[in-house]
């Protein structure tokens, strides 16, 4: 197959050839999806190295079902409804162990910490402002992780990746006005999550 | 369109999500009504610190550990259909059948073998059938052939016998 052909062909021809067992269409697929979907997950999750575990955990799925695959949708709905999924499941069994084990907050404390030395590391002109803005970001996806997964699913694709309401209906397998509403929720929210960080920690000057 | 009713929109409206002729509406609103586009500068606000979260970029080897990943799924999966196979067995059936599988085989392989050097001593025209050779070989079987370990052991048990 020509190079120029494959990488001009659609998603779902590309899947159609991965199940038959081609694993440079299959490449191609990755390659042009791996930083979307890797993105998605990470705005989900707040956390890089999980959101690289998952994003491998759905291009597995991906190819495992690529053989039954059947263009029903369009390519990106059904990948994002892959990632959305397992990043519900994940965050429940994950809220399950933690039953049973240390309290989150340590963990997120180490990140920041990890974040901190390692913006430090790159030695910057400005410690005091990277440190700031490390802080900022990490506030943002704090205020992001608190959202309930469906108005998380919603306002990360409609955010970072600019999908449209009726994409992001037929990934939640809602309807328009139900997106709809999701989003008020979820801006109304996220508005009142930064504020409070914002006028507790003073470290969003408005 | 009431301030009620405006606020219930711009969310969407932010989202570019309203037909045209509504979202030449609410901007006209906005522009005339400082408590709805306060509002709105909330949900601006937050937009824009959204957008302070950057992009990560995927690591360079993504798709070769995917590969990996794939070869490791079919490797382990090859093993947990072997294990489905044998899960009904319990342990001691399972070895007697494999011990069974490999004396079948073995036996098999050992008259073909055998059967092939007659042939080849007698010149082209086998004397015996291969029902001849199976019967001879199974007749003339030694359970412990002499200048084995096992004769050995067997001799020296039998002396040991025959002293008291
Ligand atoms: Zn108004």
């Amino acid at each position: 197959m020509n190079d120029f052909l494959e990488e001009t062909s659609s998603s779902e021809n590309l899947m159609a050839r991965s199940g038959r067992g081609d694993t440079h269409s299959f490449e191609i697929l990755v390659r042009r999806h791996q930083r979307s979907v890797l993105n998605f997950i990470y705005r989900f999750t707040g956390d890089r190295i999980e959101a690289e575990d998952l994003a491998q955990e759905v291009f597995l799925k991906v190819w495992h079902s690529a053989p039954a695959y059947k263009p029903t949708a369009k390519f990106t709905t059904w990948i994002y409804r892959i990632a959305a999924n397992l990043c519900i499941n994940k965050q429940r069994s994950d809220r399950i162990r933690r039953l049973f084990t240390v309290p989150p907050s340590r963990k997120e404390e180490e990140d920041l910490e990890n974040e901190l030395s390692a913006d430090h590391a790159t030695k910057s002109p400005s410690p005091e402002d990277l440190l700031l803005v490390a802080e900022r970001k990490r506030q943002i996806l704090n205020a992001i992780q608190q959202l309930p997964a469906n108005q998380r699913v919603a306002l990360v694709l409609k955010r970072y990746e600019g999908l449209s309401y009726k994409e992001i209906a037929k990934i939640i397998g809602c309807s328009v006005s139900a997106v709809d509403s999701l989003m008020v929720r979820a801006k109304r929210n996220l508005h009142g999550k930064l504020v409070s960080q914002e006028k507790k920690s003073q470290v969003f000057p408005r | 369109m009431s301030c009620r009713n405006i606020k219930k929109r711009l969310s969407a409206y932010q989202d570019r999500e309203l037909s045209s002729d509504e979202q030449a509406r609410i901007k006209s609103h906005l522009q005339g009504c400082p408590e709805c586009s306060a509002l709105y500068a909330d949900f601006q606000h937050t937009w824009e610190m959204l957008g302070e979260v950057p992009e990560i970029d995927p690591a360079q080897t993504f798709y070769l550990e995917l590969r990996k990943k794939i070869a490791g799924f079919n490797d382990r999966h090859f093993i947990s259909r072997l294990r489905q196979v044998f899960q009904f067995l319990p342990a001691p059936l399972t070895t007697a059948t494999l011990v069974l599988a490999g004396l079948v085989i073995g036996t098999y392989a050992g008259n073909f073998f055998f059967q092939e050097s007659l042939i080849s001593h007698q010149g082209l025209q086998p004397r015996f059938s291969r029902l001849d050779v199976s019967l001879a070989s199974i007749r003339t079987f030694d359970p412990i052939p002499p200048g084995t370990l096992a004769h050995g052991y067997v001799r020296m048990a039998s002396y040991k016998g025959s002293a008291h």
